[in-house]
């Protein structure tokens, strides 16, 4: 057994320790106060970005599927949301579980036309969709409020509300650890295998008994589900949520998240996450740059050119695979020489 | 015993006949070679009996346990569940996945967990994976490819691609497998070792073997019976000794005179 080790030698006991101790430096940060309040919001932006790449990774990354029509799920989580914490005082808890359940029902919908269509005409096919809904936003103001927008109360849990941005952080940290964890157990699991292996080769996977209908289907649902959350969390975050932002613009975001990250990564995702929501803030502080209007465009679709040309697997992969992972097999050799172990015993479980 | 049965089977291609009223049957417990020249319908005949192709007319009879199946009812998907599995003639790994995920995949419809157990990872679920895990890993071993396991499938030599390819299939536990050209593009040592390998293959796990190959060696070697076809019609059926002196099979391979 201790080749499996070495295969899931990527524990996610890494994962939790790298949020808890952010979690500590952001509570010890309540007291202090080092961050400003446009930094938390940053970093709250990151975090439920990350879900909407995590979710997007499931899509595209393991399952190989595509779709330019997520932000209107994002979109429907985030006013399912607003209209129940607005109108019925709904907890957070429950409001985000419906806020995930009603976009992935929707999902499951696009999944079918997924059934039928390949590459270029399924971008096209969910780009219409994304499109189709986005203008309901705009004329159904009985649940958006259209281009005024609905305002929402702050988030409340068990009688506790989160009044304070730092606390809300703190909050919606745990959420993506727990998201981490569950995407991190899916991808290395039956059901994981299978979208990649349906990625990889839908011959092959039809071959082994993979049923392609129903693995599109969950690929399309679970990173519906993922963008419904995503989408109450940032409803939560900004307390506003309006019809502008729902379109294609942020559907190709959440393309290049995960293209620029890294497909099938968790920690790519969130590297996509923080690269797309830092880049305007980056390039409005650089003297040259911030004169040019849509600079955030130019620079993603730059950094996307690059990283498909030059390290295809993605920044985080890229990362790993060049410095981190030299640096530790040389470790592994050193310990092995003192050792005197083969290369099959070398027990590599790092967690 | 017959286990596998194909009864008239006819597939066209728009005015193409690439099978024509085929009919064979395999025994179980045999080795069974599919042969003919380049374009006769062999993948055909196997992208058919696995529901990749849509045939015509014909029946496919599954005689598993004294009952009989028809496998045309069935989907691409449903045919691994009654233990029939195939290998590509152009090699079909999942290449981004390790060795052990590619052998995992193919534990896929034996592996009974549901998304609750694996995303929550409850005790069946590690009881159910290790269980594959290490038959899997028996398997690589079988193979010589244990060291591989956390290898990348595309980064592997093309031979040892091949067998995983085969080992992989083997993950489904099937009661006949069908290669499509197992020894395409392997060296002359290679092919002997696979020969070996196949034959233990049916000793040690009882399996049915429908091999479609170029390699006449390799056939008329590992082969109890083979069904020669041409233009999707069968020549001969016979053992090795009858194909080698058949005068229509040589006709077949070399053309014969017209009238």
């Amino acid at each position: 057994m201790k080749l499996s080790e070495l295969v899931r030698s990527h524990s996610y006991a890494k994962y939790a320790a790298a949020v808890l101790l952010f979690m500590l430096v952001i509570w010890i940060d309540t007291h202090i106060g080092f961050f400003s309040s446009r930094q938390i919001n940053l970093m709250i932006r990151v975090i439920y970005y990350g879900i909407v790449a995590l979710g997007f990774n499931v899509l595209l990354g393991y399952g190989g599927q595509i779709s330019l029509g997520h932000a209107a799920f994002m979109g429907l989580g985030a006013y399912l949301t607003a209209y129940l914490a607005g109108n019925y005082q709904l907890n957070f808890l429950p409001v985000l579980l419906i806020s995930g359940l009603i976009p992935m029902f929707f999902g499951t919908a696009l999944g079918l036309v997924a059934l039928r269509l390949e590459r270029l005409y399924l971008a096209i096919a969910t780009l219409g969709l994304g499109v189709t809904i986005q203008q309901v936003f705009q004329e159904w103001t009985a649940f958006t409020g259209g281009f005024s927008g609905v305002r929402l109360p702050r988030p409340e849990m068990f009688g506790y509300v989160f009044a304070h941005s730092h606390h809300y952080l703190l909050l919606i940290s745990l959420i993506l650890l727990a998201v981490m964890i569950l995407s991190y157990n899916f991808a290395r699991s039956r059901t994981g295998r299978a979208l990649k292996a349906m990625r990889d080769s839908e011959y092959a996977a039809r071959s082994l008994g993979i049923n392609l209908v129903k693995y599109k289907l969950l690929a399309f649902a679970a990173s519906s589900f993922y963008v419904g959350i995503a989408g109450s969390l940032y409803a939560y975050a900004e307390r506003f949520v309006h019809p502008q932002i729902w379109g294609v613009e942020l559907s190709l975001d959440m393309l290049a998240m995960v293209v620029i990250g890294g497909l099938a990564s968790i920690p790519g995702s969130l590297f996509g996450a923080a690269f797309l929501v830092l880049i305007p803030q980056i390039s409005r502080t650089i003297p040259l740059l911030n004169r040019i209007t849509n600079i955030n465009f130019i620079l993603t679709g730059l950094a996307m050119i690059f990283v498909i040309k030059f390290m295809p697997m993605g920044i985080y992969n890229w990362l790993e695979l060049k410095i981190i992972m030299p640096l530790r097999n040389r470790e592994v050799q050193i310990e092995q020489r003192h050792k005197g172990l083969g290369e099959d015993d070398h027990d590599n479980s790092g967690s | 015993m017959t286990i596998l049965e194909a009864k008239d089977l006819v597939k066209t291609f728009g005015g193409l006949t690439a099978v024509d009223s085929l009919s064979f049957s395999l025994q179980e417990g045999e080795i069974y070679g599919l042969i003919g020249p380049n374009g006769a319908g062999k993948t055909t005949v196997f992208n058919i009996i696995t529901r990749f192709y849509q045939a015509d007319s014909g029946q496919i009879i599954l005689r598993n346990n004294g009952q009989d199946l028809e496998l045309l009812d069935l989907k691409a998907h449903q045919i691994p569940e009654q233990g029939i599995a195939r290998t590509f003639q152009n090699l079909e790994l999942f290449p981004n996945l390790t060795v052990l995920e590619n052998l995992m995949v193919g534990r896929h419809v034996n592996l009974k967990t549901n998304i609750l157990q694996e995303i929550f990872r409850l005790p069946s679920f590690f009881r159910r994976e290790e269980a594959a895990e290490n038959q899997a890993m028996e398997i690589l071993d079988f193979f010589d490819l244990l060291e591989r396991a956390s290898r990348r499938a595309g980064s592997l030599p093309y031979g040892e691609q091949k067998l995983v390819e085969l080992a992989r299939v083997l993950m489904t536990d099937p009661d006949i497998l069908l290669l499509d050209e197992p020894a395409a593009g392997l060296n002359a040592s290679e092919t002997h070792r696979l020969a070996e390998r196949l034959r233990e293959i049916r000793a040690n796990f009882g399996i049915t073997l429908f091999v479609v190959e170029h390699d006449m060696e390799l056939v008329m070697d590992i082969c109890e019976r083979i069904c020669v076809i041409n233009f999707g019609q069968v020549v001969k059926i016979g053992t090795p000794e009858e194909i080698q002196n058949s005068q229509k099979v040589q006709e077949a391979y070399l053309g014969g005179e017209e009238n």
